[in-house]
């Protein structure tokens, strides 16, 4: 039984013969040919799984198509084409958020601030800028006052159901007077 | 009162004719035909009054590009061109390689240019004598920058051009319906003087990888020049290698590139035939599959439609009783 060839067979790749487009061409590569003597040289039982995997390819096979592999090429070079911004762009938007967050927060230190562009499947083209942050300056920080009188972490060592008494444990918060 | 049929039968017969797209079953109001009476699919057919509707303001500039050479703008510009004129727009196609000509090749207007727009700038000669007219359509007519023979014009700009296309639309018989540009390779000088007066853009690309990476990039230098009307034909597809998981489907094209899209050409061997001959291939009779998908595709570009690319049926998954044989 002879595995079925096409005009371009090779030998990890599925190929199936539709009659042949007038475009393929009409010589055999040297592909071919070494697969063509393999097949000779096996026995029916091997020949004729090589013929299943070659018509009915499995999911791997599926997976490492020609074109799935040309997409995951394209993908990466068009990320790769698409994020290339410029040294000064960098330092420049570096330098405006560094400008715009001092505002409100104290920067760490100024040399710390990492600008990364990496490429998200979901979202395209991702810009993270990392700030180490000191402390949030005063006006902006979240005010005590909202916590005065404010009763916290009750705990009940005695719910008064057995004995007549209820004995409890809690935390009142009065900010400093500082 | 019957309308006076033409010559039906010969047309009634071939399969093609009867192959109508979505785009040409449109209802529309039939006309009368007392003696004999067609069936829908047949009268939409022969309705050959039909035009499409011309959206967009007047003159519509449009440049024909790529990036990477060898994808078909040529053949793109000059099929497009033939059945916008075979519409009944009027229709100015520009060769905007200053080098190397080939769009009156396609053509077959090779022997017809005595002058180009070098010598329209020169004062050498008038504008209307730089513009060949296609005998067939004469609503279509031709404008070539150099002759091929003449030192490389290091004069013609951007400038140039839309000075050019400018006196085009304000010459005394009347502004041109479509300008078409057909852009040279590559983004260099060429490049940027073709899409200078351009106001949208048809990208012209293959499914192969080498193709896209240079349209993605060219994307991305019309924008930047202001384009944002660019809409995509994909050419050169071959349905069974897509189906066979060896070419990239035109819905991966789509979604890699993230364009509109105008237009799907099969791969054709009568592409090369009628350039060799200079017919352009829309002309055909019996229309081929790429005649007819470049026609569909300039109805599309008239009317500033797309399409939406459908996925290819793929082989069924054959599993159950020989599954433990290796699949």
């Amino acid at each position: 039984m002879e595995p079925p060839t096409s005009g371009t067979a090779q030998n990890d790749r599925r190929c199936f013969g539709i009659g042949g487009s007038k475009l393929s061409s009409a010589t055999i590569s040297q592909d071919a040919e070494g697969f063509l003597l393999n097949a000779i040289n096996m026995n029916f039982f091997d020949r004729l799984s090589l013929a299943w995997r070659i018509l009915f390819p499995t999911r791997t096979e599926r997976r490492n198509s020609n074109a799935r592999i040309a997409k995951q090429r394209l993908k990466m070079i068009l990320f790769s084409d698409r994020c290339a911004v410029s040294d000064e762009a960098r330092q420049k938007i570096v330098r405006n958020i560094i400008e715009v967050l001092s505002e409100f927060v104290e920067i760490d230190s100024q040399d710390k601030v990492q600008l990364n562009v990496s490429a998200d499947p979901d979202l395209g083209m991702v810009y993270s800028v990392t700030v180490p942050v000191r402390r949030v300056k005063p006006e902006y920080q979240d005010s005590e006052e909202d916590y005065r009188g404010k009763i916290t972490g009750i705990t009940y060592k005695d719910t008064g159901e057995t004995s007549e008494t209820v004995d409890v444990t809690f935390d009142f918060f009065i900010p400093n007077e500082n | 009162m019957t309308a006076p049929l033409p010559s039906i039968p010969r047309a009634l017969s071939s399969p093609h004719s009867i192959l109508p797209s979505p785009v040409l079953l449109r209802p529309q109001s039939l006309p009368r035909r007392r003696r004999w009476t067609p069936s829908a699919a047949v009268s939409a057919a022969f309705q050959w009054n039909r035009k499409p509707q011309l959206a967009g303001e007047t003159p519509r500039v449009v440049v024909v590009t790529s990036g990477k050479g060898g994808v078909g703008k040529t053949t793109t510009t000059a099929n497009i061109g033939i059945s916008l004129a075979r519409f009944g727009f009027s229709v100015v196609a520009v060769d905007a390689d200053a080098g190397l000509r080939n769009l009156d090749l396609l053509l077959g207007l090779e022997n017809r240019v005595n002058y180009t727009a070098v010598e329209v700038l020169n004062g050498d000669c008038r504008l209307d004598q730089a513009l060949v007219r296609d005998r067939r359509y004469p609503s279509l007519e031709l404008l070539c920058i150099s002759k091929p023979r003449s030192k490389l014009p290091l004069g013609f700009g951007a400038k140039a051009l839309t000075w050019v296309v400018d006196a085009l639309r304000s010459r005394p018989s009347g502004a041109p319906q479509f300008v078409l540009i057909d852009c040279p390779a590559g983004i260099d000088a060429g490049f940027i003087t073709a899409i200078a007066p351009a106001n949208e853009a048809v990208l012209v690309t293959t499914p192969d990888i080498t193709a896209l990476r240079d349209a993605d990039r060219v994307t991305g230098l019309l924008e930047c020049d202001g384009i944002r009307d660019i809409k995509m034909i994909v050419n050169r597809v071959r349905t069974d290698l897509i189906r066979g998981e060896d070419m990239m489907s035109v819905l991966d094209v789509q979604e890699m590139l993230g364009l509109a899209l105008l237009g799907v050409i099969p791969e054709d061997s009568e592409v090369i035939k009628s350039t060799n001959r200079g017919y352009p291939l829309v002309l055909n009779k019996p229309p081929t599959v790429a005649g007819l998908a470049f026609e569909q595709a300039a109805w599309r570009l008239v009317e500033q439609d797309t399409m939406t690319a459908v996925m290819v049926e793929e082989e069924p998954k054959k599993k159950g009783f020989f599954s433990f044989f290796g699949g």
